[in-house]
């Protein structure tokens, strides 16, 4: 189909939508939003991709290194001796594995490019970056290079391959190794610590994805009210949805090309180099990537299909409206539903405290923070008339017209101030109970948490595997000032008996007796008290003095509330007690796990703070498009007095101080819902993190300004361009 | 070109309509008259020449001389009359007790009863009679009405066009009057036909 001029009618029709879309009234909000929204899109779709490549890649790798086992270590093919093992920087674990070679032909594993010597290590670059306050480039001996990417899950992984000294090789307790590379992966290193991939993949299609639609939504429709008034008028014109369609996707192209342009520079940059994700510290690999490479490059052409395609549905036929009158809404909430909110407030705050058991506290929490959201827009509706009501009388008592026209407007329509600031109440308490939530420890973590603040490393327990002496070496290798017990459990009666040198046992005040002695536990030293209720079946506990220390736990204690080097008791015990010899604080490893746990949990907060950061600038574009229809009222009235400041002032008190408001309620709100989490009544333990929420209230302020200057400069950019026109 | 050699007088206290064709320019001869479109040649409002002024003082000028009725009022649905009418005014820089009482003796002065009631619940008639209350507020010496009457029925139609040809005497101004309708049109001191880019004056209107 071709017109007279020649141009086929689809590419004029294009035309004329791109020509709608730059002389639209909200256009340039409309623009952003697109751009936004097709980038968003396209991030979401990227993300999906790349967990799959960086699953694939882990997965990969790690069949290359995991071992071909021998049947024995007399094996004729056996070459290498093999043990995994764990240790941990920063609360943090992570995988070690020891190796020893058998034959001068030992294979190594991929990454390493030479056999370290014994006592020494070859780390991970990540590792050795993360472990320098923990010293260690010195805990498994020397360091003797760094593994290369082909070797690692992910270029951010911590790993390392250990070489014991030869004494301490045990081969009985290692396995043999013919060579590295196998069908599939063993599952050590980064695969033992991470989410299952289903986890991430509905946390991208939940706090990605859908916020992503909503922007694609609120965008499509930003300044609907001229574009339904057109897809009307060009319905009576007979033109079809294919008209429509071509209409609306040249005006929306433009921004939407943009946006997947932005996408696609963010996709390339994760073909071209390691992307390291802030939050969570992890680090994509370009391998992988690049590994996914069409679907990394399409996400931004798919981003492209899916906006446009959203644009299109978004503006379905219009029946011409019966009058000119504004209808109020057919579906209205019951009048008491708005006053169901404080009550809620009071389910969620003080509800958990009457619950009998913890599961129906959780559920009582729950309900009252959902039920608590789902009310609030519409409270915020009430107050927001109010408000409106008390704007409008004192601007006219005082003669401020600004704060007299977003009043009477506030008002009148409710609604769009309540989806402003509700939208951003939610998205704060949203960010906040992401951060509560990925923090909570449970019962005993929290108590780990007390026990480590009181006694910390001032006592320190080693696991001597066997029942032998503590070597020499290993003793002299400790901090100064060091003594060591070692304890001993009587497995039938659960009876705990600490033994030792008379000077060791004198350093946390018990008695020197040959014989075991009783001790009183009032009065204890507190790091005997810690030690007695973590690490003993609190069935007794006596001293004992002795020159041949006996017992599978050995205690280290420092000077009166000096603490211990963790990280030199480390380096000693590698050096001359073994391999994967144990040493942790009292408590520590029960922290340990619950710093796993929210390690975990930060990939839960990164997507929060996406989907947060998506939502408000859905709700952003959609109130700017709303003032900016709303502001050409007062056209005319401006242009005619001259006055543009008046488009500062009504942009204040109807952007930028419901944002504002919103902010301070919302972290008011949280504050509040946040009580039962914070305080033991839920199961304690979740820390309210004022950085984060500062961080939190310094943006939105940001934000409030932005778009309050945003909208004013609209507005005066509309007024610039206003003719009289009744034509 | 859409005027060639436009040639128009409006002493204070006499009222002119321009009748034309859509497309023929009467919407832009208001603007002209605002300097929100500068043609060659010169607009004097007031004594002084649009043309020649800066944006500030073109709108500062505008403010003290001008006031305009449109078509469809232009007003804000969610304010009362008497809020719509001393808008103006406080945008003008009057003092908001001056503001509000020389509204509301306006009001009642054009016959708005109602001026404490929002404006989107007032019927046709008493909007565009606020809109007129409107423009005259600030005292102008100039009042441009761009088919005030264009979105009214019969009655309201003539009612609006009595009280604004009233306006020139009563108000001490100009008044020009942009419309379609004859009949509203015939109620001017002088009657202009806009054709062709030329302005030609209808006799004995």
């Amino acid at each position: 189909m071709t017109s007279a001029k020649g141009a086929p009618l689809w590419w004029q029709l294009f035309r004329v939508g791109a020509a709608a879309g730059r002389s639209a009234s909200a256009g340039r909000a409309r623009f952003v939003a697109l751009a936004c929204a097709a980038l968003a899109v396209s991030i979401a779709v990227s993300t999906f991709t790349l967990i799959f490549a960086a699953y694939d890649g882990r997965d990969e790798r790690g069949a290359d290194r995991t071992p071909r086992f021998a049947q024995s270590a007399s094996d004729p093919e056996a070459r290498a001796l093999w043990k995994p093992a764990f240790d941990e920087v920063n609360n943090t674990q992570f995988s070690i594995v020891y190796l020893a070679p058998l034959r001068a032909d030992a294979p190594l594993p991929p990454g390493v490019s030479a056999w370290p010597e014994p006592g020494q290590a070859v780390l991970s670059p990540a590792l050795l970056a993360a472990g320098r306050s923990e010293g260690i480039e010195t805990r498994y001996g020397a360091v003797a290079g760094t593994i290369g990417e082909a070797g690692l899950a992910s270029p951010g992984e911590w790993l390392a391959y250990v070489r014991p000294g030869t004494d301490l090789v045990v081969p009985e307790s290692m396995r043999p190794v013919t060579r590295f590379g196998s069908f599939a992966s063993l599952g050590f290193g980064e695969a033992m610590f991470v989410q299952p991939i289903r986890l991430l993949l509905v946390l991208a299609a939940f706090m990605a994805a859908m916020p992503a639609a909503a922007l694609s939504v609120s965008a499509a429709r930003a300044g609907s009210d001229a574009r339904d008034q057109r897809t009307a008028l060009l319905s009576a014109l007979g033109g079809g949805w294919r008209t429509r369609a071509v209409i609306n996707i040249g005006e929306a192209a433009v921004p939407v090309a943009v946006g997947a342009l932005a996408g696609a520079a963010a996709a390339a940059m994760t073909l071209i180099r390691n992307t390291h994700l802030p939050i969570v510290d992890f680090t994509v690999a370009r391998a992988d990537a690049q590994h996914w490479w069409w679907g990394v490059l399409g996400a931004p052409l798919a981003a492209m299909v899916l906006v446009l395609l959203c644009v299109v549905l978004m503006h379905p036929p219009q029946r011409r409206p019966q009058g000119t009158r504004p209808r109020l809404a057919k579906t209205r909430l019951p009048r008491w539903w708005p006053y169901l909110c404080p009550l809620m407030v009071f389910v969620a705050v003080r509800g958990p405290e009457l619950a009998p058991t913890p599961s129906t506290r959780l559920l009582i929490y729950a309900i009252g923070v959902g039920a608590t959201m789902l009310t609030l827009p519409s409270l915020v509706g009430l107050l927001a008339a109010a408000i409106g009501r008390g704007l409008a009388a004192a601007g006219r008592r005082t003669g401020r017209s600004g704060a007299l026209v977003a009043g009477r407007w506030a008002a009148a329509w409710p609604g769009a101030t309540a989806r402003l600031t509700a939208g951003v109440i939610i998205a704060f308490v949203l960010v906040g109970q992401t951060q509560l939530w990925t923090t909570r420890n449970t019962g005993p973590a929290v108590q780990a948490q007390q026990t480590v603040d009181r006694v910390g490393s001032s006592i320190v327990l080693v696991s001597h595997p066997r029942e032998t002496p503590v070597p020499q070496g290993f003793l002299h290798a400790l901090p100064p000032g060091t003594e060591a017990l070692r304890l001993k459990i009587e497995p039938k009666s659960g009876h705990a008996e600490l033994n030792g040198p008379c000077e060791a046992l004198k350093r946390v005040a018990l008695p020197c007796s040959p014989t075991a002695t009783p001790v009183e536990l009032r009065g204890i030293d507190p790091r005997l008290g810690e030690l007695y209720s973590w690490d003993t079946p609190a069935q007794g506990l006596s001293a004992r003095q002795t020159t041949d220390p006996q017992g599978p736990l050995v205690v280290l204690v420092g000077q009166s509330g000096q603490q211990i080097s963790v990280p030199a008791v480390k380096q000693a015990a590698n050096a001359h007690l073994g391999m994967s010899v144990t040493v942790d604080t009292v408590a520590g490893s029960w922290l340990t796990s619950a710093s796993m746990q929210q390690h975990l949990g930060r990939w839960t907060l990164l997507f929060g703070i996406f989907a947060v950061i998506v939502i408000v600038i859905a709700i952003v574009v959609s109130n700017l498009a709303e003032f900016v229809r709303f502001s050409r009222q007062i056209t005319a009235l401006s242009v005619l007095s001259g006055n543009r400041t008046i488009y500062l002032s009504t942009s204040f008190f109807a952007l930028f101080m419901p944002l504002l408001g919103a902010s301070l309620i919302g972290l008011t709100a949280h504050y509040w819902l946040a009580t039962p989490m914070t305080s033991n009544t839920y199961s304690g333990g979740s820390e309210l993190s004022w950085p984060l929420l500062a961080f939190v209230l310094a943006a939105a302020t940001a934000l409030a300004f932005l778009v309050w200057l945003w909208g004013a400069y609209g507005a005066v950019r509309q007024a610039h361009n206003w003719r009289p026109a009744a034509d | 070109m859409l005027f060639d050699g436009l040639d128009l007088r409006l002493p204070i206290g006499e009222s002119a309509a321009v009748m034309g064709p859509s497309g023929s320019g009467k919407s832009t001869l208001i603007s002209c008259a605002l300097g929100l479109v500068k043609p060659q040649g010169s607009v004097t409002v007031a004594d002084a020449d649009l043309t020649g002024m800066r944006r500030r003082q073109l709108a500062r000028h505008r403010s003290r001389y001008t006031g305009v009725v449109f078509q469809f009022g232009e007003l804000l649905p969610e304010l009362t009359a008497l809020e719509n009418v001393a808008l103006a005014a406080l945008l003008a820089g009057t003092s908001r007790k001056d503001a509000y009482a020389d509204a509301e003796r306006l009001l009642v002065e054009l016959g708005v009863p109602r001026a404490k009631r929002p404006t989107g619940t007032l019927s046709g008639g008493e909007r565009q009679r606020t809109a007129v209350a409107r423009a005259l507020i600030n005292k102008p010496a100039l009042l441009l009405a761009d088919e005030p009457t264009g979105a009214l029925d019969d009655t309201n139609r003539n009612s609006v066009a009595e009280l604004l040809f009233k306006v020139p005497k009563q108000w001490e101004c100009a008044l020009l009057v942009v419309t379609h309708d004859e009949q509203v049109a015939m109620r001017a001191d002088r009657v202009f036909h806009l054709a062709d880019g030329h302005l030609l004056e209808r006799s004995g209107g």
